[in-house]
C-alpha cells in the first residue's frame, strides 16, 4: 500500500501527515495523538467521532483522511482548557449535562460549530443541528437547555 | 470498498481526463459518504472533486439550477419561492452528513436507500454531465432503470440539475419511513400533483427504498389523473398494483407489512401534494 503526505490546519498549526489512501480521519487523528475524537459507530450515525471541517461539524469516521488535504480542521484539543473550559463546555457542566462524557466531545464540536454560524439558534434550530450527537445518558434534555441557555445568553449581550 | 490511491481534480476538464486516464478503476468522490458503505472487489483510485467549482443554488425565471457539488444542508437552508428539495434534505441522515454528502452523490450512485432520486424523478428536470461526451438528459430518461442511469452516468462527471420550481396549483410530497432518523429508509415516496379547477391534471407518484432503483407508479398516476381534488381519492386508489413490483422489505419487515407501509406512504405523500395544490388545505 503506497503511502501520501498530505497537510491541514489542525486547531490552528499548519501540519503534515502521512496517510495511507484509504485511511480514515478519525484513525488519522487518534494515531497521531488527538483522541478526544472518539471511536462509535463509524459509519455516520452517533456524532461521537464529530470534527469541524471548514466550519463545518463532520464525521471523522465518514471521511477519508486525503480529504482534508489543504482545509482547516478543528478537534476537541483545539476548545477550551481543563482550567479554562469554552463557553459551551462550561454551560454543559453547569447544566449538569454530562455523565459518562463519551459523547460530549462530539457534542461540543457540533454546538460549536452552530453557534459559529448562528449565535442565537432557536429550539427548532438546535435539534435540527444536533440530531446527529446521541447521547446514551442523559436523555438530551439537559443538552438541550444548556444550548438554550447558552443562545439567551447570546441575545441578551 | 478499499481506496488504493488519491487525487485531486480542481477543474471538470482535468477531472474528466483522470477519469479516461485511470479508467474502470477511478472512483469519484465529493462528500465520500457513501462509499463506505460500498463493497467492491477492486480497489479504487479516488478522484477528489470537492475543489471543483460545481456548488450552489441559483434560480433563473422558474428553473433552479443546482450544483452537483451542493451539500445536502446547502439544499436545506436555502431558501426561495417553489423550492422543495429542503424537505428532502431535513429527511436527509443527520447534521454531520448534511454538511459533507452532496446532491451529485446522491444521485450519480443510486442505491436502495437515496433520497434525492426518488424525488427527482416527480419533480422531473434536467441534468448536465461532462466526460467522453457534454450532455444534457432529461430526468426521466436517466433514470428510466439502473442499466440506462449506469450508461449515462459511466464515465461522466455529473455538473448541475436543473428542476422547475412549483408553482400554485401545484404540489410536492415526499414521506420516508426509517427505524432511526439515521437509518436507510425502509419505504420512501414522493409525489407531485397539479390542480386546475379542483381536477388533477397532473400526476407523478415515484417509490423507493423497497426496490433496488426508484420507480415512477404510471398507473396510480393515470387513475389520480382526472379525479377530484381531495385527500379521500387515495381509499380509492389501486394498491394491488403494487403487487407486479418485486419489493424488498427492509429491516426485517414480513412482506405484508412492507406492502402496507408502502401504501401508508405513497398515500401520505399524495396527501401532502394535494394539500400544497390546494393552498394548504383540501379537505
Amino acid at each position: 500500500m503506497i503511502k501520501k503526505k498530505i497537510s491541514f490546519t489542525l486547531n490552528g498549526e499548519l501540519k503534515e501527515f502521512e496517510i495511507n489512501p484509504n485511511e480514515r480521519l478519525l484513525t488519522l487523528l487518534r494515531r497521531n495523538g488527538y483522541k478526544g475524537t472518539k471511536y462509535g459507530c463509524l459509519e455516520g450515525t452517533c456524532g461521537t467521532c464529530t470534527v469541524i471541517m471548514d466550519g463545518k461539524a463532520v464525521d471523522s469516521c465518514i471521511v477519508f483522511a486525503f480529504q482534508a488535504d489543504e482545509r482547516v480542521i478543528e478537534t476537541i484539543e483545539g476548545v477550551g482548557a481543563g482550567n479554562e473550559p469554552h463557553e459551551i463546555q462550561k454551560a454543559l457542566i453547569d447544566e449538569g449535562a454530562v455523565q459518562c462524557g463519551y459523547c460530549t466531545p462530539g457534542m461540543v464540536l457540533s454546538a460549536k460549530a452552530m453557534f459559529d454560524e448562528n449565535p442565537t439558534p432557536s429550539e427548532d434550530y438546535i435539534k435540527v443541528q444536533m440530531d446527529g450527537n446521541f447521547c446514551r445518558c442523559t436523555g438530551y434534555e439537559k443538552i438541550w437547555s444548556a444550548m438554550k441557555k447558552l443562545s439567551v445568553s447570546h441575545k441578551l449581550r | 470498498m478499499k481506496i488504493k490511491d488519491f487525487v485531486f481534480a480542481s477543474r471538470v476538464s482535468e477531472a474528466c481526463s483522470l477519469i479516461r486516464e485511470i479508467g474502470d478503476s477511478s472512483y469519484l468522490i465529493a462528500g465520500g459518504t457513501s462509499t463506505f458503505f460500498v463493497s467492491s472487489k477492486n480497489s479504487k483510485v479516488a478522484i477528489d472533486i470537492n475543489r471543483i467549482p460545481i456548488k450552489g443554488i441559483s434560480k433563473n425565471n422558474d428553473i433552479f439550477k443546482i450544483g452537483a457539488g451542493t451539500t445536502i444542508n446547502d439544499i436545506l437552508k436555502y431558501k426561495a419561492s417553489g423550492w422543495v428539495l429542503d424537505r428532502v434534505a431535513l429527511r436527509h441522515v443527520n447534521q454531520q452528513v448534511r454538511n459533507i454528502s452532496t446532491i451529485g452523490g446522491n444521485i450519480a450512485r443510486v442505491f436502495y436507500w437515496s433520497d434525492f432520486p426518488v424525488a427527482l424523478r416527480v419533480l422531473e428536470g434536467t441534468i448536465k454531465l461532462s466526460g467522453i461526451s457534454s450532455k444534457t438528459v432529461k430526468i426521466s430518461e436517466a433514470f428510466h432503470n439502473s442499466t440506462v442511469h449506469k450508461d449515462v452516468f459511466k464515465g461522466s462527471l455529473l455538473e448541475y440539475i436543473e428542476i422547475p420550481e412549483i408553482k400554485k396549483g401545484m404540489g410536492f410530497g415526499y414521506t420516508k419511513e426509517s427505524r432511526t432518523s439515521e437509518a436507510f429508509s425502509a419505504a420512501t415516496a414522493a409525489a407531485f400533483v397539479k390542480v386546475d379547477d379542483g381536477i388533477i391534471s397532473d400526476a407523478r407518484v415515484a417509490i423507493g427504498a423497497v426496490l433496488p432503483f426508484p420507480v415512477r407508479l404510471f398507473d396510480i398516476e393515470e387513475e389520480l389523473k382526472g379525479t377530484k381534488a381531495e385527500s379521500l381519492i387515495i381509499r380509492d386508489l389501486n394498491f394491488d398494483r403494487l403487487n407486479k413490483y418485486s419489493l424488498l422489505p427492509r429491516e426485517g419487515m414480513s412482506m405484508d407489512y412492507c406492502k402496507h407501509l408502502l401504501r401508508v406512504k405513497i398515500s401520505d405523500a399524495i396527501c401532502d401534494a394535494l394539500k400544497e395544490a390546494m393552498g394548504g388545505c383540501n379537505d
